[in-house]
């Protein structure tokens, strides 16, 4: 395309004036809220899965040792991503946990 | 990209500066930062959104694409690699997007084959409705002129901001052809409304 050309000028006039009249929906709010939905499953996923994993390890009758250590692994993944509710989760199951030995001692 | 290029990017973005995109990926890509993705959507989604809108001719299916453009990008960010300008990657994953739109709701039944062309000629066609108010007439007047191929490769040279080369890898052409079919169109268009070459 040449510059001076006036077809070339007329085009890009023509979509620059289209483009800037334009009645913008607001995409990037939400494409934002979206995002975050994205990330909250996601972690309701992990945590959940996170539970179903600290739930077999304890019917396996594993040292605290081995669960601390799994733990470790899961929170250092977890904390990577947005994972506030899968910590949560993963607390409340330790806490599940901690009850359910307290119940039972 | 290197993440101490993300931390300054986001350090420039935090002080107020104006970053360019190609700091504002690199923030995103080493620190995740969503707010600097918004900046990103915030610079892009006009164009992307009138790219959409002139390809579809639809307010609702243009909004919709141009959402999914913007969460593939994020998803697909690491896929960048800074060869061509960003709002470039963006414009190819819309115009992707808007053929699997087509290929998903296709408008008519016998659909032979998905080219360039037949896109082009069933968004104008069947995805056509009165509800693209915001479309000049003047515009759609000098679209007119060339042929529905002709007028993709317009709308995404002039409203993607792809250069011909862009638009030849994109649609697995030679460039020279995509040029010359560019060209072709101006020509056409110039020979409609009689407008004359300025020196």
């Amino acid at each position: 395309m040449k510059h001076d050309d006036p077809v070339d000028d007329l085009l890009q006039r023509a979509f620059a004036t289209e483009r800037a009249a334009l009645d913008m929906p607001d995409v990037a709010g939400t494409v934002l809220q979206r995002m975050r939905r994205r990330a909250r499953l996601r972690a309701l996923v992990l945590g959940s899965v996170g539970l179903i994993c600290v739930a077999v390890l304890e019917m396996s009758n594993l040292s605290l040792g081995s669960i601390l250590t799994f733990w470790g692994r899961e929170l250092t993944v977890l904390l990577h991503g947005d994972a506030i509710l899968s910590v949560t989760l993963v607390l409340l199951g330790l806490a599940a946990i901690v009850a359910t030995d307290a119940e039972f001692a | 990209m290197a993440p101490d290029v993300g931390a300054e990017a986001l350090k420039d973005f935090q002080a107020g500066a104006t970053p360019g995109d190609e700091s504002l990926v690199a923030a995103v890509l080493a620190l995740g930062d969503g707010a600097a993705f918004a900046v990103l959507m915030r610079r892009h989604q006009r164009q992307i959104y009138h790219l959409l809108l002139r390809l579809c001719r639809n307010h609702a299916a243009a909004e919709d694409l141009c959402q999914e453009t913007f969460l593939r990008a994020w998803s697909k960010l690491e896929h960048y690699e800074g060869r061509g300008s960003f709002a470039g990657w963006l414009s190819r994953i819309a115009y992707n997007l808007f053929l699997q739109h087509l290929r998903r709701w296709p408008p008519e039944k016998a659909m032979e084959s998905l080219d360039v062309s037949a896109a082009s000629s069933q968004a104008a066609g069947a995805l056509t409705t009165p509800d693209h108010g915001d479309l000049l007439p003047e515009l759609d007047r000098l679209l007119g002129a060339v042929s529905d191929e002709e007028r993709t490769l317009l709308v995404l040279s002039y409203a993607g901001g792809l250069s011909a080369t862009e638009i030849a890898a994109m649609l697995d052409r030679a460039p020279g052809t995509v040029k010359s079919q560019i060209h072709r169109a101006i020509e056409k268009i110039r020979e409609k409304f009689a407008i004359e070459v300025g020196v």
